[in-house]
């Protein structure tokens, strides 16, 4: 408990001895297990999107939320989009699926200490997974921008009959995994080169196509999600992985594989806290006590630097 | 005749090395015993039933590839004894050669109902009951590939496309982390036509 209190820069260091079964290869599944989808919600059709006013409010929101940068350029602060953790454009159960977050605000969330309506808590996704601080607007959309109005049309759409109010619907958010005895950046490296690099690059730079256009997203570095993002928290990460990576082959990794990994892309140089008014050791005091990486020093560089 | 076609030769060889080393690569070989990648590839590199086209596809996946087939690590046995002797450099010449030229037109016209059969699993994939990821997730939204990774598909044949699916689905073709090949066994027969047809018709990364 104690060790869950203290900021990130404290926490344990990972062992750097990679584990005995870090050489295997892993091998490809004969066949992908099934997702237990049979009492999720299922959020109406794609095509199934009324006409009228709302129906295109809905269809702007989707666009959004499929490409960020094509459809909402001006709020872009990095490579990502939503649909990069929101697998299969919000739908998807385990995903954090938009169906599920819908109902459950107005919520009390611990990371700002009040009650956060929709609207905030897409503006947080801006401010943090897409680092609005980079962006062309410098900051998040505004409270009640066409930009939000049209996400929240989105997300209202896809939880057509889900019930309002039930913070814990399944499939809710990303899977909450019991964290091993050991978490290893070292090991987690191997998993990487193994399973990701393919598409997230050796680098972790993700891949572009023939113009330079961002196809496969980057998981660290100036373009990809900053120190306040929810996925750079160990556990999260470690969640979001095992479920749904690599695209199309969710929970092919082992949880202990989930974690490590998660904890080496996590150990990473990324875009600072934008919260960060006063230093990195105050703002890992203040806002980082939980498990991850900010604050400690990688490579003779302080992670979170600015 | 004998002396214009020399000359033409001559005229051949002397305009594929102004355009550089790698053109010429592409339609002579090398004096080490390369094959010109024309011969099966086509004399614009723009592929047939049996071999892909490769004009127009990123400089680094047609790189990458060459060395993979060349050093074993992807099975190619018609390609790999004519790439034997390419150097790492030749490598990297004829594939920018190979990315500086348009790629080819879309190809063939799929039915309605490969259409309609095609195009969701192309633009959105089948989640969740297959976790089967749209093709443009990767591939990106023109089909226009990624990377040294990803290779683009749009400008294939239809035949060769639904050859590398049914490759894949057999695991006669193996790729990293077995990415494609789980993608190939989620696939139906008919999905596999429909995805070829449909995807060697794709007009949106067309050049």
């Amino acid at each position: 408990m104690i060790a869950l209190l203290l900021a990130c820069a404290q926490a344990p260091q990972p062992p750097a001895a990679p584990k005995s079964t870090a050489t295997e290869q892993p091998e490809a599944p004969a066949q992908t297990a099934q997702p237990d989808t049979a009492d999720t919600h299922v959020p109406p059709a794609r095509d199934a999107i009324p006409d009228g006013e709302f129906g295109e409010a809905v269809r702007r929101g989707e666009a959004i939320f499929h490409n960020v940068q094509d459809n909402a350029p001006e709020y872009s602060g990095n490579s990502l989009t939503c649909a990069n953790c929101h697998i299969d454009d919000g739908r998807r159960a385990d995903a954090a699926p938009m169906w599920a977050a819908w109902v459950r605000y107005p919520a009390y969330r611990g990371k700002n200490k009040h009650v956060n309506d929709f609207d905030e808590r897409l503006r947080g996704c801006f401010t943090y997974s897409m680092n609005g601080q980079a962006s062309e607007h410098g900051s998040a959309p505004e409270p009640g921008s066409q930009v939000i109005v049209d996400l929240e049309a989105y997300a209202y759409w896809l939880a057509t009959g889900a019930p309002t109010g039930e913070a814990h619907m399944k499939g809710q958010g990303f899977p909450k995994l019991d964290r091993p005895e050991e978490v290893s950046v070292a090991h987690g490296a191997e998993v990487y080169t193994a399973r990701c690099a393919t598409c997230h690059g050796a680098d972790g730079q993700g891949k572009t196509g023939p113009d330079g256009e961002v196809i496969l997203p980057p998981l660290w570095g100036p373009d990809s999600y900053n120190w306040g993002a929810g996925m750079h928290r160990v556990n999260t990460a470690a969640g979001f992985i095992w479920a749904n990576m690599p695209l199309g082959q969710p929970k092919t990794l082992s949880e202990q594989e989930a974690w490590d990994v998660a904890s080496y892309i996590n150990a990473k140089p990324r875009p600072g806290d934008p919260r960060d008014a006063k230093g990195i050791q105050a703002t890992d005091a203040e806002f980082h006590n939980h498990d991850c990486h900010y604050g400690e020093s990688v490579d003779g560089q302080r992670l979170g630097a600015r | 005749m004998f002396p214009f076609s020399l000359l033409a030769a001559l005229l051949g060889l002397l305009s594929a090395q102004a355009a550089g080393p790698g053109a010429s690569i592409a339609t002579q070989g090398t004096p080490a015993g390369v094959a010109p990648c024309g011969s099966c590839h086509g004399p614009e590199g723009n592929g047939n039933a049996t071999f892909p086209a490769i004009s127009g596809m990123n400089a680094d996946y047609l790189e990458a590839q060459i060395l993979a087939i060349r050093d074993g690590e992807r099975a190619a046995p018609v390609m790999a004894p004519s790439v034997a002797k390419l150097t790492d450099e030749e490598a990297a010449q004829v594939a920018a050669w190979y990315a500086s030229q348009a790629r080819p037109a879309p190809r063939g016209t799929p039915t309605q109902a490969q259409l309609t059969l095609a195009t969701p699993l192309i633009e959105r994939g089948d989640w969740p009951g297959r976790d089967l990821p749209a093709c443009t997730a990767c591939h990106g939204e023109k089909l226009q590939g990624a990377g040294d990774s990803v290779p683009a598909l749009a400008g294939q044949t239809p035949e060769y496309l639904a050859g590398q699916l049914s490759a894949f689905q057999s695991g006669a073709r193996s790729d990293p982390g077995a990415l494609m090949s789980g993608v190939g066994e989620r696939l139906t027969a008919d999905e596999i036509s429909a995805l070829s047809a449909t995807i060697a018709a794709f007009d949106g990364g067309a050049q």
